[in-house]
């Protein structure tokens, strides 16, 4: 496990105020921030914003690998050990679109499921915790240096933080 | 994105400018029809009455699809789609014209239904002039019914809202809709139980009263080739054209009625979303028959596909799947295509093009030796078409609000 960074963590009571925290804060440049929320909720996905997921090129490799292994494998197979079937051609395409279909899905989600967990291993962000975010409140960590705390501690401070601690 | 903004866009639903519209519509209509009414009775009135017939089951089926997906949103309780719903609604004013165009059709019978002039002993007394005709027009008369009741309890809320905004015939044409409505919560609840429970009963009657059309007007055209799947074929790609229709139609009434604030990208990506899949699903459709036609390789099977997919037919076979499938598949697969006005304008139409070129083709080699011919007659009959559905169309929109206040509200409410 990796070693949780310094910074400040910070508890909020309400949406709005933890959203628009999260606005200021993005708004003086910082972006590598944890927020914590008990339920799904819109505002502050939208305040926190949409990084595009890494995840979804490993799931296009994965298709395409087992779009071409289907190809492959049903096509080898039947030019390989040549038989006649319902008198259609050795090599039909229309039956091995299936097979080459399923394959992609079965390809795409391993290896979804595989980027997943790489990026949940090695991408992740420890940051402090607190138990009421399971329950009512809504936190944001945002890991700093010493010297930029006293700045960070105004904004989340200004923009109605119930609690602002700092976290070694 | 205040309420008082709001305010003036729902103001402006109620006064919707469809001058362009129904001009428009009204030009090509008379130039259309009077050109079909011309050709019906020269020389080779079955050229006229084969697109006639194409454009029938395309236009209906756009009319019928949209008016679906507004009820498919009462089903599921969907909110997204609230400031659009009404722009899919609308369609509805062109059902009463499809159902005179029915029965148009049935001038036009022998030169398009073969079983006439040979009649086809193994369907037993399925497929005769008098039942076919009876039970298409009951089916189409219920349906539309439904459907036209359906917006009508949807529209009574708006527009009792909207009585202050409007006068004139208006105000009349407003008191008359609403009624005893007065937004009062008895009355509220009531209307809204009667949409709750129009709605289902409007989708599974399309479902089944689509296929019948399906069987009946274009199954029916090769009496002698049989695919259970047909109905279910013909009413899904009929949503799927009812979905571009409404895509086509909040591009232009958004620019129109300057809608920005309560159509945002998100609705665009939404309906991209839908006709992605849908899109998808007809490929899927096709495939699935496709397939068993190929493996079984039954003579009276593979004919259908012979004439569509090999020989003078193959271009326009060929065609159908590119436009309809792997041109908005590979189109909208992308977010930005999606929510970028003018890339979604441009793939939605292609794949409508595309629907009307797959119901060409379902039609003509059915019915005729000859290869796939486009000309006056066709473009001429299918100008009328469009030009008796944007009149239709953009006289209910000079009629009734466009933007309905409660269900915007709705959905912007949902988003917060």
């Amino acid at each position: 496990m990796k070693k949780v960074p310094g910074g400040i963590l910070a508890v909020f009571e309400h949406v709005d105020a933890a959203a628009e925290s999260i606005k200021a804060l993005k708004g003086v440049g910082y972006d590598d921030f944890t927020v914590y929320s008990p339920v799904p909720n819109h505002e502050l996905e939208e305040a926190v914003g949409h990084p595009v997921s890494p995840v979804r090129l490993w799931t296009l490799l994965g298709g395409l690998t087992g779009l071409f292994f289907g190809f492959a494998l049903t096509l080898w197979t039947s030019y390989d050990y040549p038989i006649v079937v319902g008198g259609k051609g050795i090599g039909s395409i229309p039956p091995y679109i299936i097979i080459a279909f399923e394959m992609t899905i079965l390809f795409g989600a391993l290896s979804t499921v595989a980027g997943l967990v790489f990026h949940a291993v090695m991408d992740s962000r420890p940051a402090a915790y607190d138990p009421r975010f399971t329950d009512d409140h809504i936190g944001v960590f945002v890991p700093c240096p010493v010297e930029r705390r006293p700045n960070v501690e105004d904004i989340l401070k200004e923009h109605g933080a119930k609690e602002v601690r700092v976290e070694l | 994105m205040t309420a008082a903004t709001h305010e003036e866009i729902y103001k402006r639903g109620a006064a919707a400018p469809s001058g362009a519209m129904v001009g428009v519509g009204a030009v090509l209509a008379v130039l259309g029809m009077g050109l079909f009414a011309f050709l019906a009775g020269g020389d080779d009135p079955g050229r006229a009455w084969r697109i006639f017939h194409v454009d029938f089951v395309f236009f209906t089926g756009i009319a019928m699809g949209a008016v679906i997906f507004a009820a498919i949103q009462k089903v599921v309780r969907g909110k997204w789609a609230g400031p659009i719903i009404r722009l899919a609604e609308a369609a509805v004013a062109f059902l009463p014209v499809a159902l005179v165009l029915f029965l148009l059709l049935f001038l036009g019978r022998d030169h398009l239904f073969p079983w006439i002039e040979h009649p086809t002993p193994v369907r037993g007394n399925w497929l005769t002039v008098t039942w076919v005709f009876w039970r298409d027009f009951l089916a189409l008369l219920v349906l539309f019914s439904v459907a036209i009741a359906f917006v009508y309890h949807d529209l009574r809320p708006d527009v009792s809202k909207l009585r202050g905004e409007v006068n004139g015939w208006k105000l009349r044409l407003y008191e008359m809709v609403a009624g005893s409505y007065d937004d009062s919560e008895a009355h509220r609840e009531l209307n809204d139980r009667r949409i709750y429970r129009l709605a289902p009963w409007l989708i599974l009657l399309y479902a089944y009263l689509f296929s019948l059309i399906g069987f009946d007007l274009i199954m029916s055209l090769a009496p002698y080739w049989i695919s259970n799947l047909f109905g279910a074929y013909y009413f899904m790609g009929s949503f799927l054209t009812g979905l571009t229709m409404l895509g086509l139609m909040t591009v232009y009434w958004r620019a129109k009625l300057q809608l920005h604030e309560i159509v945002g990208e998100k609705i665009f990506h939404d309906l991209g979303k839908l006709i992605f899949g849908f899109t998808m699903f007809w490929a899927y459709l096709v495939y699935s028959q496709f397939l068993v036609i190929w493996y079984g390789n039954l003579a009276e099977e593979t004919s259908f596909l012979f004439y569509r997919l090999w020989g003078e037919w193959r271009p326009v076979g060929l065609l159908v799947g590119i436009l309809v499938f792997l041109v908005p598949f590979c189109g909208l697969i992308w977010v930005k295509s999606k929510i970028t006005p003018f890339t979604f304008t441009l793939f939605v139409t292609i794949s409508l093009f595309g629907m009307w070129l797959e119901r060409y083709l379902l039609v003509q080699p059915s019915l005729t030796e000859m290869g796939p011919a486009f000309g006056l007659v066709e473009f001429g009959v299918t100008a009328g078409f469009l030009g008796l559905f944007l009149l239709s169309y953009g006289l209910f929109a000079r009629a009734f609000p466009m933007v309905s206040p409660r269900l915007s509200q709705k959905a912007l409410h949902s988003i917060h």
